[in-house]
């Protein structure tokens, strides 16, 4: 930070890079924040980490029976072919639902540690998104189960799900970010953070293919301009190409809003850090 | 006023905390700016051109009437609380020591001790390795492994203290930690806070117990509405403090 033995000024706020550079140094301490977080969530269950396999398989689940078998939602796609871009969809959307609730409460939770200790409050949110993170890897490898069972061959190529997942992670830090800034100046950010969730979850071809569903050109722009619809697209198109294609401009999009997500939930973020905690 | 030497006569190190005419101001009506209620707020002007200087083996007392703003300082000083006017320089970060800790109920004894050093900047192995140390000082040997809502308060109390000082920060904050535990602990508490003195940290302590801070401190400020009434020996400031309040008290009463 600055030469050893000499005074620094605490009171002034960091630079954005000696902040990002405060953030990196607290790198274990993120984890540890997120492995707290899960240890103290399992203390109750009998079934512990197999929720984690258990959530997305009954999510998906219930979907499939209301929204493809009751009602035909997968219009131009065998139900066979719909249940691993649903399994997928589902799981992944979860994610990024509760990484953000996560983010939002988590300057409100660890309000004590944030009264009583110093460091970049950045820490929480992605220790938030970190924790959540864990249930990914068990949607996907449920997403890809059902996939070799309708009939998908898996290759390398899956695993550029990966990438696509880290992506949509990203875009989710910086959600959480806004989230964490705008919950700890309102308690109604909260209650409003599901309701936000919903009516995306709807526009964003989780439980419907958009190709398949929307005719006109104009919706299906509209569609395009939900970071979901786009971000979880890539993430399914590895391993269901053909049920969810991707394109060029679903590409720039999910990268494009990733971008603005992490840069404007920084600068929010960053601009509220001196009164975090206070009474 | 005694700047160049410690109260017990030792020489005094470089400075390693400096606060230049600090001021914190509260305002209610920020936070809370939604709410139609919180208009006629008023800003709480809770510490008032406060200036000090701290050395390496000092042990500073703060003294002073509730609401006098000796959290609303040692919050400043520890980079907690954003100031309105002034400035705090620092060697490094202030550690601090407060009375309502930030322990996590369900997690283990070892868990909140590790969880608790990292988040004093301590690395993932350094945590583990001072597990040890830290049980046996808090004297909590028998619950390390049950979740903390299991213990006692005094135990928790006596696992934070062990944790705060044992990650052997540059500065160390206090605010009325030393009333905690048995007897027994509390002299253990004020030794181990000036051998840290001693090994070269500062210590900063807010206590409204006048028999440990005549024990502990080197020099003592008395903080009045905001601002330095006294500073100096701790037995001499102790006293004037003392005289006022009594005569505030008989002043009250008649």
């Amino acid at each position: 930070m600055t030469t050893p033995g000499a005074l620094f000024d605490i009171s002034k706020p960091l630079s954005l890079r000696a902040y990002l550079a405060d953030l990196w140094r607290h790198r274990q301490l993120i984890v540890e924040l997120a492995r707290a977080d899960l240890k103290q969530r399992h203390v109750d269950t009998a079934l512990g980490n197999v929720w984690y396999f258990l959530n997305p398989i009954l999510l998906t689940a219930i979907y499939f029976w209301i929204f493809v078998l009751i009602l035909g939602t997968n219009r131009g796609l065998g139900d066979a072919e719909f249940l691993p871009y649903l399994a997928i969809s589902v799981g992944l959307f979860q994610f990024g639902q509760r990484a953000t609730m996560a983010g939002a409460k988590s300057l409100i939770v660890n309000r004590r540690l944030v009264r009583l200790v110093r460091f970049p409050r950045g820490v929480l949110p992605i220790s938030g998104v970190l924790a959540e993170l864990a249930a990914v890897g068990p949607a996907l490898f449920v997403g890809a189960v059902v996939a070799v069972f309708a009939g998908e061959v898996p290759g390398f190529d899956w695993l550029l799900v990966i990438p696509a997942a880290m992506l949509l992670a990203l875009f989710i830090t910086g959600l959480s970010f806004v989230a964490a800034r705008a919950a700890e100046a309102s308690g109604d950010v909260i209650n409003l953070v599901p309701w936000v969730f919903r009516l995306l979850f709807y526009l964003s071809g989780v439980i419907y293919s958009v190709d398949k569903f929307i005719d006109k050109a104009w919706q299906r722009d509209l569609f395009l301009i939900n970071p979901f619809h786009s971000l979880l697209s890539l993430v399914r198109y590895p391993i269901v190409p053909d049920a969810s294609p991707i394109t060029g401009p679903m590409i720039i999009i999910a990268f494009g809003w990733t971008a603005v997500s992490l840069l404007l939930g920084l600068w929010l973020f960053r601009r509220g850090e001196a009164n975090y905690g206070r009474e | 006023m005694d700047a160049s030497s410690g109260a017990r006569g030792a020489p005094l190190g470089p400075i390693t905390l400096q606060a230049n005419g600090v001021h914190v101001l509260y305002h209610p009506e920020r936070r809370r700016a939604f709410r139609a209620e919180s208009q006629t707020a008023k800003a709480v002007h809770a510490v008032k051109g406060v200036s000090l200087e701290v050395h390496e083996g000092e042990v500073l007392g703060i003294i002073g009437a509730n609401g006098s703003g000796k959290s609303s300082l040692l919050m400043a000083l520890a980079g907690l609380l954003p100031i309105e006017q002034g400035q705090v320089m620092a060697l490094a970060y202030p550690a601090l020591l407060g009375v309502r800790p930030a322990i996590r109920q369900q997690l283990s004894g070892t868990d909140n001790i590790i969880l608790g050093c990292m988040a004093l900047g301590l690395s993932r192995k350094e945590a583990v390795e001072l597990v040890p140390g830290i049980v046996k000082f808090a004297g909590v040997a028998s619950h390390v492994d049950l979740p903390l809502r299991t213990w006692s308060s005094g135990m928790k109390a006596r696992l934070v203290f062990a944790i705060s000082t044992s990650v052997e920060p540059k500065i160390l904050l206090v605010d009325e930690v030393l009333a905690v535990g048995d007897a027994e602990f509390r002299k253990r508490s004020v030794r181990r806070l000036r051998q840290m003195s001693r090994s070269s940290s500062t210590v900063i302590m807010v206590s409204h117990k006048m028999q440990q801070i005549q024990k502990v401190c080197t020099r003592v400020i008395w903080l009045d509405h905001g601002e330095i009434r006294a500073e100096g020996r701790p037995k001499r400031v102790v006293q004037m403090y003392k005289r006022y309040a009594s005569n505030l008290a008989d002043e009250m009463d008649s």
